[in-house]
């Protein structure tokens, strides 16, 4: 085991912020209070990390802030951090340690991070990494759990090496079921159920399923998962495992709290294309695919009487088909501009010009389609555990004259 | 890695965290900023202090504090002694739920100061 040094985390801080002003003249909200009392008010740094927006401090929970969404790529330090346990490891690269065992591989295997580096392709690409509670917060009726709003999510550039050549160097055999993942973090009570979660064969074995060293041109963020995580495109952030340390190829379907206990939804409430048939079981499904989403980003005053409005929008990889807005309550809706396509797992830029709004108090509505056919709703779809909220971006905008 | 080698590894680091807990938190307004909340005054603080801050900041508390009825709080404290295995016995367990829902919960008196 590479960790040089294990800590308890308390979040020291470094300062406060203010969030910044969003636009010169119209000023973006979210509608009602939801947000505000989802999110919290608090902006807190972490070390190396930008102000972001404190749920919890230990374990970390932070949430990023809505104006680094203007840009396709997060910032790596204004990424946001999500820990389920707080006793979270630093580990020294050079000491790093991947285990790659199990009863369904030929030649279980260990290997350095430099032998990942050099000994294997290296492949990058751009992908969302999402929580699968983001949005919790805004529920009606509440739902327990981290009351995110909505900046537990990213986007960023991967590097790293295909998780099936790896496992090809492995030799995985007939028999294996399923892949499982460990992270290095733990509980501080040694009963706690340690963050183990699996992937099916097909998941796995995905040639853009990678193990990654670095993102957006630089070494994960402590907080991110350095030196090595798990880089699952599509799929919402609870299988992105942070400093894998270890990979076992199963015989049997994964059994701990964090696949049969968690983040499951009931199945017949939402149809997804890439299932986990292995780890399904009765009326709950887990969960795989990040819903298709969008965000408004940003209101302002363009040319004389004009409005741009610009936002986000993603979905599991099956790529954005369109994105529309409305400016009545989603009587009539108009068609967005879509911008630079940085891949199919991208957040998708875009944009829209209302030529004409009348002065005064206004909600604008975004929405966004897939290329697979399916649509975000008007209202979330209610679960037990506030997973893949997805219903239309509403603001409230003032229009000055 | 397995919680049992770094629970070994780290006993002594939650102990002082847990004790420095006491000695450090400030008011749970965010006024002063990177401090864990307080646990609210009432009835079974110093039990709910003892058993859970060990594990986690109080952050949790405020976070459900504005829909914390009694059945959430007992769903939450199921949830943590079978999941998580706080090691609670029923005594306490029950105190800790009676504290949670006077203490956090919608209508409580610290309400009005929680964020």
């Amino acid at each position: 085991m590479g960790s040089s040094r294990t800590t308890v985390f308390r979040a020291p801080v470094a300062r406060r912020a203010v969030l910044a002003a969003l636009g010169a003249a119209a000023v973006l909200q979210a509608t009602g209070s939801a947000l505000a009392r989802a999110a919290g008010q608090l902006l807190e740094a972490l070390p190396g990390k930008r102000a972001l927006r404190r749920l919890t401090n230990r374990p970390p929970n932070y949430e990023t802030p809505l104006e680094y969404f203007r840009s396709v790529l997060t910032p790596n330090e204004a990424f946001f951090v999500r820990y389920h346990h707080a006793v979270i490891p630093q580990i020294d690269a050079a000491e790093f340690r991947l285990e790659v065992v199990g009863a369904a591989l030929e030649r279980p295997l260990t290997l350095t991070l430099a032998q990942l580096r050099t000994e294997f392709p290296a492949v990058e690409l751009v992908a969302v990494c999402q929580c699968s509670g983001n949005r919790r917060g805004l529920f009606e009726p509440p739902v327990p759990g981290l009351q995110w709003g909505h900046g537990a999510m990213g986007n960023a550039r991967w590097r790293g090496v295909r998780l099936a050549d790896v496992l090809a160097r492995a030799g995985l055999r007939s028999n294996a079921v399923e892949l499982a993942f460990d992270a290095a973090d733990a509980a501080p009570l040694e009963g706690t159920p340690d963050y183990v979660k699996s992937l099916p064969l097909g998941k796995a074995l995905h040639p853009d399923t990678l193990l990654a060293y670095e993102m957006n041109g630089a070494p994960l963020p402590a907080l991110n998962g350095h030196p090595l995580r798990l880089v699952v495109p599509g799929w919402t952030a609870t299988y992105w495992i942070k400093q894998v340390t270890r990979i076992e190829a199963l015989t049997a379907p994964a059994s701990g709290f964090w696949m049969a206990g968690a983040y499951r939804m009931p199945r017949a409430s939402f149809p997804l294309l890439e299932r986990f048939p292995s780890q399904e079981s009765g009326e709950r499904a887990p969960v795989t695919e990040i819903a298709v989403n969008s965000l408004i980003t940003s209101t302002e005053p363009s040319a004389a009487g004009r409005t741009r409005v610009r936002g986000i929008a993603w979905d599991a990889g099956h790529g954005i088909d369109r994105v529309e807005v409305s400016a009545d309550g989603g009587r009539t809706w108009q068609r967005a501009e879509l911008g630079e396509d940085l891949g199919r797992y991208s957040f998708r830029p875009w944009q829209f010009e209302y030529s004409s709004l009348a002065p005064g108090a206004l909600e604008l509505w975004a929405r966004a389609s897939n290329r697979a056919g399916q649509t975000q709703v008007e209202q979330p779809i209610a679960n037990p555990s506030g997973y893949q909220h997805n219903a239309f971006h509403r603001v409230r905008i003032e229009v000055n004259s | 890695m397995s919680a049992h080698r770094v629970a070994m590894l780290t006993l002594a680091l939650v102990i002082t965290a847990a004790t420095g807990l006491l000695a450090e938190v400030r008011a749970a307004s965010g006024a002063a900023s990177g401090a864990e909340p307080e646990a609210r005054a009432g009835e079974g603080r110093e039990l709910f202090v003892a058993r859970c801050s060990s594990c986690h900041s109080l952050d949790y508390m405020e976070m459900h504090a504005r829909f914390g009825t009694r059945a959430l709080w007992e769903a939450e404290v199921t949830k943590m002694r079978n999941a998580y295995k706080a090691p609670l016995n029923d005594e306490e367990a029950k105190a800790i739920v009676e504290y949670l829902a006077r203490t956090y919960g919608p209508t409580s008196p610290a309400a009005s100061v929680s964020r």
